[in-house]
């Protein structure tokens, strides 16, 4: 089992990634309430995003064994952990692969 | 004199002389080339069957001789208009006036960046730190094409726009 596996199965973040998750969680508030407050035509397209390919924020993060884990949330509150072998397997993925 | 369009400009990353977008992954800041041509390459037939997701690093740059550019945004719009591609977006994590980390190649993601997709305007835009005269600022950009993707006229662009000084 990778390291990030193990903490997929825990879905908690590495002590070492503690601060990234809180930006992860800060970033998908601050979208949030960029939603709520847009108006108009900038509403308009953040709602069609919500719609095609969900809200969200989320980093990459290399692991000591190589591995990489995906912090990503889809809801304020919500940290979210997704294993991947390498950064290669990681790249190809998002957030909007989930919803 | 304030701070006026032409001071401020996109610059690709890959080295101080380098003029290819698809060699924007990260590095010093290009000299030579603004970055306001296209990033990204056309996506194939297959890239498109099969799904792509490419990439590209580029530079705020203050040229102004002696002003700050104050609390700067950056934002993407017009959006991609197709519903099977987004562009997200995320400043590096080198701080201002330091080179961007550099991936291994244009489908590779840069390591602890947090890449969000609701910046599509000034309102909504991520903000960037003051950039002193002279200096720069990494910002990340990722395009997806969702495999099966229609063909499309398609295309996003970059914008900044920040404060300035008398």
């Amino acid at each position: 089992m990778t390291e990030a596996e193990k903490f997929e199965e825990a879905q908690r973040p590495p002590p070492q990634c503690e601060k990234a998750a809180e930006d992860v969680l800060r970033q998908i508030e601050e979208s949030y309430n960029t939603v709520a407050k847009a108006e108009g035509r900038d509403k308009e397209i953040l709602l069609d995003r919500a719609k095609w390919h969900g809200i969200h924020a989320y980093r990459y993060e290399i692991l000591d064994d190589g591995s990489v884990i995906a912090l990503y949330s889809h809801q304020p509150g919500e940290l979210k952990i997704k294993a991947f072998d390498d950064m290669e397997d990681a790249s190809l993925w998002s957030p909007r692969d989930e919803r | 004199m304030p701070i006026v369009a032409t001071d401020i400009h996109f610059r690709l990353s890959g080295g101080a002389a380098n003029s290819n977008q698809n060699a924007a992954l990260g590095g010093a800041k290009s000299t030579t080339t603004d970055a306001s041509a296209s990033l990204f390459d056309d996506v194939t037939g297959a890239e498109s069957a099969a799904g792509d997701t490419e990439y590209r690093g580029i530079y705020v740059s203050n040229e102004h001789g002696t002003l700050a550019y104050l609390a700067p945004r950056v934002w993407v719009s017009p959006d991609t208009p197709s519903p099977d591609t987004d562009a997200d977006l995320a400043l590096a994590l080198e701080g201002v006036n330091v080179a961007m980390a550099t991936i291994a190649d244009e489908n590779t993601a840069p390591a602890s960046v947090t890449f969000a997709n609701t910046a599509i305007s000034y309102a909504t835009g991520l903000t960037i730190p003051d950039i002193p005269a002279g200096q720069y600022k990494g910002v990340w950009l990722k395009r997806v094409v969702n495999a099966g993707a229609a063909a499309y006229a398609d295309s996003f662009t970059v914008n900044v726009q920040g404060d300035t000084n008398p």
